[in-house]
């Protein structure tokens, strides 16, 4: 798959915020937000159990990607914003990236990512230098 | 529920620190000081503006983590005879000058000697990277300092340039 640069240039902040689920392998799963309205965090995903991450609006799945094992999540939402902290624009970037052996022993990494617009546009993209990544997402 | 960020500016010794609503380059180490301390055009060379430091800021904690900052325009800056550079820093260093008239070069005055790049050729594909990130429970500044300062030719125009565009982009979880 060839990298592809992300051209979501022009925004529109009236988006709808999405939230996510992530669904486990013993059929349990884990709301972004709980119905007391209390929030979980992203790090607190049990990536050893997870299988699948939908994004959400309110409660119906609108972005789904299937995990198999050694696949490692990402998840983030990416902001813009002007100088004078006005947010115009936001996606969803879901993806995930996996570290390949061959019989030498020898690695290479895999990823995709999507980015996906609330407006309904979805990207993807194998370029894992976008994203920075927090201390979950490292590979071991 | 997404952190609350701002941008803010800082000026003075201490320095004071300000949420910016209007970025305006001026001849003083002021936030924003209106239509005074205007740019002065050149008699020859250069003149610049006070440079100014710029930082993205959590207001509130985000819930994981904020990181990838990066800093774009449209990539023009359509101000005839004025030039708009940036560069990154991680100290803050008061801006300094000749109130009024100029301000002193960036790169040659500033103790992080930034390096100063027409901020035209940052676009959203080619953004200026701000290192920098924040993790919760912590609220504050996130980035380095972005500083920015205009430089003046002979061949500016008098009368107020039109405001341009400048986005900041980041990542949270």
């Amino acid at each position: 798959m060839a990298n592809k640069k992300v051209s979501l240039i022009e925004g529109n902040a009236n988006l709808k915020e999405l939230s996510w689920i992530a669904f486990y392998n013993d059929g349990n799963k884990l709301s972004k937000f709980n119905d007391d309205g209390s929030e979980n965090r992203y790090e607190d995903i049990d990536r050893g159990r997870l299988v699948r991450f939908s994004l959400c609006d309110n409660e119906t799945p609108v972005f789904t990607i299937h995990l198999t094992s050694g696949q490692s999540l990402i998840y983030r939402k990416r902001v813009w914003a002007r100088v004078d902290g006005t947010v115009w624009h936001f996606i969803y970037i879901v993806g995930w990236r996996q570290k390949i052996y061959n019989q030498k022993g020898q690695v290479r990494e895999l990823a995709y990512i999507a980015y996906v617009n609330p407006t309904g546009v979805v990207e993807i993209s194998n370029d894992i230098n976008d994203i920075q990544l927090v201390k979950c997402e490292v590979l071991k | 529920m997404s952190a609350t960020t701002s941008v803010k500016e800082s000026n003075g010794a201490t320095p004071d620190v300000t949420t910016i609503t209007n970025c305006r380059l001026c001849t003083s180490d002021a936030y924003n000081p209106g239509t005074n301390y205007p740019l002065v055009k050149p008699a020859a060379g250069s003149n610049y503006s006070y440079w100014k430091h710029l930082y993205l800021n959590a207001d509130d904690s985000p819930t994981g983590t904020i990181n990838n900052i990066k800093f774009y325009s449209d990539g023009t800056i359509g101000w005839t005879g004025v030039t708009l550079k940036a560069g990154v820093v991680d100290t803050y260093d008061q801006a300094t000058g000749t109130e009024g008239t100029t301000g002193d070069e960036a790169n040659a005055n500033h103790s992080g000697t930034p390096t100063m790049t027409d901020v035209a050729t940052y676009t959203s594909g080619s953004p200026l990277s701000l290192t920098g990130s924040i993790d919760n429970p912590d609220t504050g500044k996130i980035s380095q300092y972005l500083v920015l300062q205009g430089v003046l030719s002979t061949d500016a125009v008098a009368g107020a340039l039109a405001a341009e565009t400048l986005t900041f982009r980041y990542d949270e979880t």
